[in-house]
């Protein structure tokens, strides 16, 4: 079933899709391989993109396939395609000449650049390049993540947590997750929540009512989330500011 | 040009916006737990030697990173602000010391009130005094977020310092840049702009880029445009109506306002982010782009 998402060298590349509560996500691919396989013709260098999602769960709901010719684009606006959705998104361009990689000593798969659009009310935007290769082996070692997060009173504060092996039926392809809120000196100011993931799962975590208390002890002071847990990439931080404009951005 | 030894070769660093009408964040969290680790430095060392090291990395590197890994590591940054043009407004000298786990979070607002300079659309250099990885060079601390406040919003992007050669000609001729952005975006509200670096690896760097621009809609029609000229050390700001005209609002109207940019500059290599600004809600969200050749090497 995995093998879905790594066809002839090319792995597909994990984001994050919300179509709810006033959010819509539109995925930004340009087909580049006309300038990175310069010595190849124009009916290779066309690629197919497939785009897979999995909702929170991790649950497969839907593969799309969109023709991208040599140095064109696509904008697809994900609303269209799963309306009241939020969860892991995968895409992958594969060039018709199925080429390999330039360097013969990097075995690794090609991974896609693109980027995703968020809109949210109509009216306000924010963007973020592509996060990370989705992994085909599940790995039992802790994977550490930190950021540092604002406890301004005009900013509601989250992140998201992304399983980063889908389709993998193994129970340990699941993800064990800890978050914890630190000071910036490393000591730990909130009690840990703990978190399960399925193979593909993902979470959205309103922390708001937790900082609001942190903020009601330390002021409107900056403190560190941090996330540890197996199968897992680099969480989001999600900021929603007072006027409706928000934030989504990789730790 | 920059003063001599602002950075030395082996040192992180890169640029980031300051704009004039917000307030202007940099936060860092040293994360990077492998390099804290002798278990892991140790199984790292082993593995090399076994399976055939590298020339730099020599018993003293090992030796390096093998005590680091017991002593721990403090990163200690440096912080300038540099004009639009590429001019040093003010080196503020040493700002914080970070160990593992520990991270700041520095107003740059603050720190140009507390020397008496206007804050004005410019550049902030953050310089580390080493990097993290187990590598000879440790050319990285790991990613830096820059973040952008005030009444109308809140916006962030992060992205990492390095300490490798860029547009340094007496190291290597640089192959050019082009940067691809397919998520631009403009209506009436709404404006995309690209903000292009002249940053370089060598404080002596002294050339001017003119960086070309082309701007696809979903119709597949191209426009072509220039950029603007961009000074050494310099930056440049430059939304898709400046480039173009007011008439892009309908060149990409095809597309419910999508279109992609792509920007070239034949012999120099650029530091590049996109934005978008909302005329009428003065918010804006931003986002670096990544060199599209780097995924298929």
């Amino acid at each position: 079933m995995q093998d879905e998402l790594i066809i002839d060298g090319y792995i597909s590349t994990n984001h994050w899709v919300i179509n709810e509560n006033g959010f819509k996500s539109i995925i930004n691919v340009f087909n580049y391989y006309g300038y990175a396989f310069k010595n190849h013709n124009k009916d290779e260098t066309d690629a197919v993109v497939y785009i897979d999602f999995f909702d929170s769960k991790g649950d497969h709901l839907s593969q799309k396939k969109y023709e991208v010719h040599t140095g064109k684009s696509i904008h697809i606006d994900t609303y269209k395609i799963v309306p009241n959705f939020k969860g892991l998104v995968s895409v992958k361009m594969i060039p018709n000449g199925k080429m390999k990689r330039l360097s013969p000593s990097n075995q690794s798969p090609i991974s896609t650049s693109y980027f995703m659009l968020y809109e949210r009310y109509n009216k306000f935007r924010d963007f973020s390049h592509e996060l990370y290769p989705i992994r085909k082996k599940y790995s039992l070692k802790q994977s550490e993540w930190m950021t540092l997060v604002y406890l301004d009173e005009d900013l509601e504060t989250g992140c998201i947590i992304m399983n980063n092996c889908p389709l993998n039926e193994d129970k340990n392809a699941q993800s064990d997750v800890k978050i914890s809120i630190l000071d910036k000196n490393f000591q730990q100011i909130s009690k840990i929540q703990d978190l399960k993931l399925n193979s593909g799962g993902s979470k959205l975590i309103n922390l708001s009512e937790k900082l609001k208390k942190i903020r009601s002890e330390i002021g409107n002071k900056s403190i560190i989330i941090s996330v540890n847990g197996t199968n897992i990439e680099q969480p989001m931080s999600i900021n929603y500011h007072k006027t409706g404009d928000f934030n989504i951005h990789h730790f | 040009m920059l003063e001599k030894n602002i950075f030395l070769s082996h040192e992180p660093r890169n640029v980031f916006p300051i704009f004039k009408d917000v307030e202007n964040h940099i936060s860092y969290v040293f994360r990077e737990n492998t390099s804290q680790n002798p278990f892991n430095v140790s199984k790292y060392i082993f593995k090399r030697i076994i399976k055939g090291r590298d020339i730099q990395e020599t018993n003293k590197f090992f030796k390096r990173i093998l005590v680091d890994s017991f002593r721990g590591i403090e990163i200690n940054f440096r912080g300038a602000v540099l004009s639009m043009e590429g001019k040093l407004i003010c080196d503020f000298g040493h700002l914080r010391k970070v160990k593992y786990g520990e991270g700041f979070d520095i107003s740059i607002n603050n720190l140009l009130r507390d020397k008496n300079i206007n804050i004005t659309d410019s550049q902030f250099l953050l310089i580390a005094d080493r990097g993290l990885k187990l590598s000879p060079f440790s050319y990285t601390t790991g990613t830096v977020s820059a973040t952008y406040k005030n009444s109308n919003g809140f916006t962030c992007y992060r992205n990492g310092i390095f300490a490798r050669p860029v547009n340094e000609f007496s190291h290597h001729k640089p192959r050019g840049f082009r940067s691809i952005a397919p998520h631009m975006f403009c209506n009436k509200e709404v404006m995309a702009s690209a903000y292009f670096f002249n940053f370089s690896s060598d404080p002596f760097y002294d050339h001017e880029v003119n960086p070309n621009v082309k701007l696809i809609n979903s119709a597949n029609e191209e426009w072509e445009g220039k950029f603007g000229s961009i000074k050494p050390f310099g930056a440049k700001e430059s939304s898709l109506e400046e480039i173009f005209g007011e008439k892009v609002i309908n060149f990409l109207d095809k597309g419910d306002g999508s279109g992609t940019l792509i920007a070239e500059e034949s012999s120099h290599t650029l530091g590049s982010i996109h934005l978008l600004r909302n005329k009428l809600t003065g918010s804006m969200s931003m986002e670096h782009t990544r060199p599209t050749h780097m995924y298929v090497i």
